[in-house]
């Protein structure tokens, strides 16, 4: 159980809490580096990603507004807008030459106690939801959403017409809204 | 209301594009009467806390202890200096009533150690300042470095969407020339209007446009066939930039396209010479 709330610590951040950083960092690095990972799959780049993230957390809580999104919500949005700028900016060789250079295997610790339980039951239950997507639908939201590909491009790439990619895209999402109720209603 | 290319999940600050769930929405949702309770507004929100939901599904790979101390300590620094010791106390607390020499020699000796160490300290605080102070530059730095990140961003979003304009299928180009009838004559100004198939979306591109003299405007004009205009809007142009004008709409009839010199502001018809004109549609694919 936590025993502060993400928006306290956002708001001790904003006074420049080192402490409510450091324990923000370590209820979100695990998922924040597994999403940068998931879309530049580079070590390395996840890391600076997660630097850059918090960073910018660090610079800009006060800047945070519960009446948007929740905490966690706002930090993976910033953490995968980064990745994105980063996955569209870099380019091919530069991309082969740091997986050469960086993709040694990295030591992982896993959270532990109550909130890596809570963790794996939130994981179990979007792994069944994804699941309970159809393949296209889910097909579209993960170019979308880790690929970073515009409607446009997904469309090309799937040889799809763009009304039908963005029908899928948003049929996807409201299917997983009803199936994550109990989550998204938790983060409100 | 301009099209975003976006995929929906790059919107500003880490939210949801709220322009295309509007306008993916319309489609599948009757906008419903309900003044207190917007129901876009709070799909939207729902809809960002699925995307922040997403994730979840991933194993987590929480960075070691080392990463975590290097990403942290880049971040915050060192930590915050703790209390500084109160080194006026040193030698203070039990002074001597009476002026002995040996204690005076002590106190001589003491107060140049804490005029050194003062000034160590003073040394210190200019250090700290100087830090803070760059540590705000950089700081100013990035933000602006993010606001021109989000500029640059919103550029290529226009930029995809007059590509995808250009080349979509069934269409129409203009090209707009000096007529010769003009006495604002500007031979190397060429001006390419493309109109897509649904004869509303509009790009239009003009090169070699000089800079207008003080107190005069740009004004783009549409024409009918009974001889009336209507305006599409002012500009101006800095020295050897090129003009680039869109819109989601087009006077229907249109039958040809202008641009004059115009009063700053512009005017209700057309008034001021010509500097480009074109009446010839063609479809190019």
């Amino acid at each position: 159980m936590k025993t502060v709330d993400d928006k306290v610590l956002i708001r001790a951040i904003a006074d420049r809490d080192a402490g409510a950083l450091a324990e923000l960092f370590d209820r979100y690095a695990g998922l924040l580096q597994s999403l940068s990972h998931k879309i530049l799959d580079d070590f390395g780049d996840a890391e600076e990603i997660l630097q850059e993230t918090f960073l910018q957390v660090w610079n800009q809580a006060g800047r945070y507004d519960p009446g948007k999104s929740s905490v966690s919500t706002w930090l993976v949005l910033i953490a995968r807008s980064r990745s994105i700028d980063r996955l569209r900016s870099r380019r091919v060789k530069l991309r082969t030459a740091k997986a050469a250079h960086r993709e040694s295997p990295v030591t992982h610790t896993s959270p532990v106690g109550t909130r890596n339980v809570l963790l794996q039951e939130r994981r179990k239950r979007l792994s069944e939801a994804m699941a309970g997507l159809p393949a296209e639908q889910r097909e579209v939201l993960e170019l979308a959403f880790y690929g970073g590909l515009t409607q446009s491009d997904i469309a090309e790439r799937t040889k799809t017409p763009l009304g039908t990619v963005k029908t899928r895209t948003l049929l996807a999402m409201k299917k997983l809204r009803i199936a994550l109720q109990d989550d998204i209603e938790e983060l409100l | 209301m301009k099209r975003h290319e976006d995929n929906g999940f790059d919107g500003v600050e880490g939210r949801l594009s709220v322009e295309l769930i509007e306008r993916l929405n319309e489609p599948l949702y009757p906008i419903a009467a309900v003044p207190d309770e917007p129901p876009v507004g709070n799909l939207v929100r729902e809809l960002t806390e699925v995307a922040g939901l997403l994730p979840y599904e991933l194993e987590a790979l929480p960075p070691d202890a080392a990463a975590r101390e290097r990403i942290l300590r880049s971040i915050v620094g060192s930590g915050t200096a703790g209390p500084v010791s109160d080194r006026t106390g040193v030698g203070g607390g039990d002074r001597s009533r009476v002026a002995h020499p040996w204690s005076l020699r002590l106190v001589a000796a003491l107060a140049l150690v804490l005029v050194g160490m003062s000034g160590w300290q003073y040394a210190d605080r200019q250090r700290q300042e100087r830090a803070i102070e760059q540590l705000a530059a950089r700081l100013s730095d990035i933000d602006r470095d993010e606001v021109e990140v989000g500029e640059m961003r919103q550029q290529l979003q226009r930029a995809r969407e007059n590509l995808a304009l250009v080349s979509s299928r069934g269409v129409q180009v203009c090209s707009l020339h000096s007529d010769g009838t003009v006495t604002e004559t500007q031979p190397a100004t060429h001006g390419m209007l493309f109109v897509a198939s649904d004869l509303q979306r509009w790009y239009l591109t003009v090169e070699g446009l000089a800079p207008c003299p003080q107190g005069r405007q740009y004004q783009l004009w549409f024409h009918f066939a009974d001889g009336g205009a209507v305006s599409g809007g002012v500009f101006e142009v800095g020295p050897g930039k090129q003009v680039e004008l869109t819109s989601d709409s087009m006077p229907r009839g249109s039958v040809a396209v202008s641009i004059t010199m115009e009063p700053a502001g512009g005017s209700a018809s057309p008034s001021g010479p010509s500097v480009l004109f074109g009446d010839q549609m063609v479809q190019i694919l």
